[in-house]
């Protein structure tokens, strides 16, 4: 059985950056390599369109284009997930005969979002994934053309929406060679559902059709909803039905409490056991629903004397707000140490996971980029602490406590530094966070100046002495948490320092910080503070993200 | 925004696909200027020209690919960036580093179309 051979697109710390550079890189003679290429789409936006062809493939050595379970959208539409977003032209084409598409989320300004045009023996699936559309006529979301006689493709488990333009389907079967397996669809918002052309034969089960012209032309199938009185001539066809969803003004399209139009009129099971989930997860249960989410209750709350856990609610407010972002969804993460979401560990070697109370010798690398930072001495650990940031743990450096080491980390370019703490002590923290070349000493730090306890950061380059970049006048040692960011744009060779959102003055920087720098050092010296996250991107953070972090922290 | 281009350091090839398949030269994605690529999108394999006075929006034309006008590839990519003709001082960076930072007027004369064989 072949193996996979899983590369991973991800805006930063990955094997590519773009799913086009994937497909350029690893186009192959699959079969003779014996291998499934896989390419593992981590969060954030992409941007190019992206055509698979030139490659040997068969049955069983196919070509999949997948989201990570943990990387995957909930079912609806999620820009801090990985979505190709296309300005121009059809998002993906697939030409190649075996290729499989997964947990995407895929759109596009004027085309189709998937186009499968394989000549020979096809074997194309696509499920999961959420596909937004356009206003572009006659062009159709998933688009069948051509194959051989043999064909067969699958698609289940997919939310279509917003195709709007003259004939636009969300899915168009028009290849007289394949046998189109069509299964637990949402098509919402649509100028026409499911379009039939052409097909070698048609099993087209268990889809949501909410749209203008549901089943255009012979759409043959069985247990189907539609919102008009088109159906696919089944026997257990619901014709103009009045779908529920849970959030339609938001495209949230699962199914409502309160669904009668296709909350258990499934058919169970119409894959034959290809799949038992939804398009989040979500086992199914007999009989099955139908469209893309099976609904599921949610749990029952908590009774008095159950034990809970709290995961990162805002701090110092006593209520659960969405978040409007979160560090991954901004591209160019190199490093992120959390003492909330990250793993700790007593020793270097991160074996023994610290308990609050422990010295830590390591502090796991969030961002995917193995960078982990350390400390190997026991006197200069320091403390996982619990009741930090509200009832939230943080990590304790007094004055001889530094982590650091990891290795190199280039910057071509930008660099931002993110840092959440907390303080009480008055007096210079020589330097919180900072990154350098530990040899020279020249690099970029966040610290704060000593007679007003505002954040300020301190730059150090090969062509001046230590330059320091002021921030606005908080006082960001009295007790509360604070986030304070510094950005550094190599180009303008100016920096800014921002404290709970709000910039100070834009500083030009003499000289320029070296591109190839040690990450990463948090050291105390002469005070104590308690760190919850620290973050270095390669990127100069806009206001929007600034605020989304701002939001993320403390909204 | 000043822009980087990948351009592919390999040639890919087929039996009968060919014509779908990257070829040295062949400009694969463009980015910002300053964007930090993947571990495996270096030297040999693909080549970094950071371009500082043209555009990413401007580049796009780059990726292109060349089609018959109905949908049909004919071609992966109608532009290719002739990495094998560019100055040897340059070309003796691109190889040791893998990329380059260069002006329109720079690499211009380098970045052909490859149906009328027009230089930019």
């Amino acid at each position: 059985m072949a193996l996979e051979s899983v590369k991973t697109v991800k805006p930063s710390g990955g094997d590519y950056t773009s799913l086009s550079a994937w497909e350029a890189g690893e186009q192959a003679d699959i079969v003779t390599a014996d291998i499934i290429a896989v390419a593992e789409c981590y969060s954030f936006q992409d941007t190019t369109s992206v055509a698979i062809l030139g490659w040997t493939t068969d049955a069983t050595r196919y070509i999949e284009i997948r989201t990570p379970l943990t990387e995957r959208h909930a079912g609806v539409w999620d820009t801090n997930k990985y979505y190709l977003n296309v300005a121009v032209g059809r998002a993906l084409y697939a030409i190649e005969e075996n290729v499989r598409f997964t947990g995407l989320q895929i759109t596009n300004v004027d085309s189709t979002m998937i186009r499968m045009s394989p000549a020979g023996v096809s074997d194309i699936r696509i499920s999961n994934c959420i596909c937004k559309g356009n206003a572009t006529n006659y062009k159709h979301v998933l688009y069948a053309t051509a194959g051989a006689v043999g064909s067969k493709i699958r698609i289940w488990n997919n939310i279509i929406y917003d195709q709007t333009g003259t004939s636009g389907a969300g899915i168009n079967l028009s290849s007289a060679n394949t046998d189109f397996e069509i299964w637990n669809n949402t098509i919402k918002d649509c100028a026409r559902g499911i379009t039939f052309v052409s097909a070698a034969s048609m099993d087209v089960k268990n889809n949501l059709v909410d749209s203008v012209n549901c089943y255009n032309g012979a759409v043959v199938g069985d247990y189907n909803s539609s919102s008009d009185a088109t159906d696919t001539g089944g026997a257990n066809d619901r014709k103009s039905q009045t779908f529920t969803y849970v959030d339609e003004a938001g495209n949230n399209f699962h199914l409502a409490v309160t669904d009668v139009g296709a909350k258990d009129f499934g058919m169970t099971d119409p894959g034959t056991g290809l799949f038992s989930d939804d398009i989040d997860g979500d086992a199914r249960s007999a009989p099955w629903d139908i469209g893309a989410d099976e609904y599921v209750a949610p749990p029952a709350p908590p009774a008095t004397g159950d034990a809970i856990r709290v995961h990162r609610p805002p701090i110092g407010t006593g209520s659960f707000v969405a978040k409007t972002g979160t560090p991954t969804g901004i591209e160019g993460l190199e490093f992120w140490g959390s003492a909330f979401d990250s793993d700790k560990w007593k020793e270097i070697a991160r074996t023994t996971p610290a308990e609050p109370g422990d010295a830590i010798g390591a502090v796991s690398d969030l961002g995917n980029q193995e960078r982990h930072v350390t400390q190997a001495t026991a006197g200069n650990k320091p403390v996982y602490t619990a009741n930090q940031f509200g009832h939230l743990p943080g990590i304790v450096f007094d004055a001889t406590d530094t982590m650091g080491g990891s290795g190199a980390i280039t910057f071509a370019g930008d660099i931002s530094l993110v840092i959440y703490l907390l303080s009480t002590q008055v007096g210079v923290v020589a330097t919180s966070l900072k990154i350098s070349v530990i040899a020279t000493g020249y690099g970029i730090g966040i610290d704060s100046d000593g007679t007003n306890n505002s954040a300020r950061a301190t730059v150090d380059t090969s062509g001046a002495a230590s330059q320091v970049v002021t921030g606005v006048a908080t006082d960001i040692k009295d007790g509360n948490a604070h986030l304070v960011i510094v950005t550094y744009n190599r180009n303008t060779a100016k920096a800014r320092v921002y404290t709970d959102g709000v910039g100070g003055t834009e500083k030009a920087i003499v000289g320029a910080i070296p591109t190839t720098l040690d990450l990463i050092t948090m050291v105390a010296a002469t005070s104590v503070y308690t760190v919850a996250d620290a973050i270095i991107y390669s990127k100069v953070l806009s206001q929007a993200e600034i605020d989304m972090l701002q939001d993320y922290y403390t909204g | 925004m000043p822009c980087s281009i990948l351009v592919r350091g390999k040639n890919n090839s087929h039996p009968t696909k060919d014509y779908a398949t990257y070829k040295r030269g062949d400009p694969v994605v463009v980015m910002r200027f300053n964007h930090v690529y993947g571990k495996l999108e270096k030297a040999p394999n693909f080549y970094i020209i950071r371009i500082s006075d043209v555009s990413v929006a401007q580049a796009q034309k780059y990726i292109g690919e060349h089609s018959d006008g109905n949908g049909a590839m004919l071609r992966r990519r109608l532009f290719k960036i002739k990495v094998d003709s560019i100055p040897s001082s340059i070309k003796t960076i691109l190889a040791s580093t893998g990329e380059i930072t260069v002006t329109k007027a720079q690499i211009r004369n380098y970045i052909q179309n490859k149906i009328t064989s027009v230089t930019e």
